[in-house]
């Protein structure tokens, strides 16, 4: 008769039971948020960036402009592309080595 | 008290710390969920972790009008839904030959004095987790969160997304399952 009863007391003191998490689990959450950076988005913006620069460097090149200019106009192009491919590498690694720090 | 939402708002403005605090403020009872679900320490530890990922990117899409944690737990029973299909697939697939044996051997080892209180005590949770694994999965969260005593019936019908009338049926019937298998392991 008094089976049912305890079965009931016993899954309340079960579910209700304090579980301990694992004191390095906030701190392996974090990490892990940081290492999943969005890489889809990344790649996406990467082939972007190519098609945009070929079409660029097509139309520039087709164009009536003399080829010392066309050269020059490519190679400041380019030097835009160096510093933002730059600031992003320093910005993914300042990224991960703060969470690896933490 | 900062509230949730104003947590969520301040992490989507960049304070990172933010999230550290909301992670924090859910740290206990979400990985106790987590470890409810899969009646495995590793398990739920990973879970917990998945959970935030999938909060984050899903961040823009929450409804601050909502209780974020009703949100968050359903969040988490959809990833431990998704797993758990991966997980039966593959084991379908590779046909292994599962044994809870070494697990429970490891469980059993423990630091805390053997008394036989403690000895039977944790006999019957052993027995209660093997219980719980039997139970078909549509009944184990309603009865976690019935059990919490802290979810209405609404919001158990929130967190797993089905009417009320459908959220007080599967209780009843996982009451009975699971104390039907309580009885016949307590008749072994």
């Amino acid at each position: 008769m008094n089976e049912p009863m305890e079965n009931e007391q016993l899954l309340k003191e079960y579910f209700n039971a304090p579980v301990a998490a694992p004191p390095h689990l906030t701190a392996g959450t974090l990490r892990k948020l940081g290492e999943s950076q969005p890489i889809g988005l990344l790649i996406c913006a990467t082939a972007l960036n190519i098609i945009v620069a070929l079409t660029f460097a097509f139309i520039l090149l087709a164009g009536p402009l003399l080829l010392l200019w066309k050269i020059g106009i490519l190679l400041v192009f380019a030097l835009f592309q160096a510093i933002a491919v730059a600031l992003l590498v320093y910005n993914l690694t300042a990224n991960s080595l703060e969470t690896s720090a933490n | 008290m900062i509230s949730d939402r104003q947590l969520i708002e301040s992490y989507r403005s960049g304070r990172q710390e933010a999230l550290e605090h909301l992670i924090n403020r859910y740290r206990d009872s979400l990985f106790r969920f987590c470890y409810h679900l899969s009646l495995e320490k590793q398990e739920a530890e990973d879970l917990f972790q998945e959970v935030w990922v999938r909060v984050l990117r899903k961040l823009e899409k929450y409804d601050p009008e909502r209780p974020f944690k009703a949100w968050l737990f359903q969040v988490t029973l959809n990833i431990h839904k998704d797993r758990y299909r991966k997980w039966k697939k593959l084991r379908e697939r590779l046909t292994l030959a599962w044994t809870d044996e070494s697990s429970r051997f490891k469980e059993t080892r423990d630091a805390a004095p053997l008394t036989e209180d403690f000895l039977m005590k944790k006999e019957e949770v052993l027995n209660l987790e093997q219980c719980l694994r039997t139970l078909p999965k549509r009944y184990l969260a309603p009865l976690i969160l019935f059990y919490y005593e802290e979810f209405s019936y609404e919001s158990i019908g929130e967190v797993l997304d089905v009417p009320l009338g459908t959220v007080k049926s599967r209780l009843n019937q996982g009451k009975k399952l699971l104390k039907a298998a309580m009885g016949e392991r307590g008749n072994e």
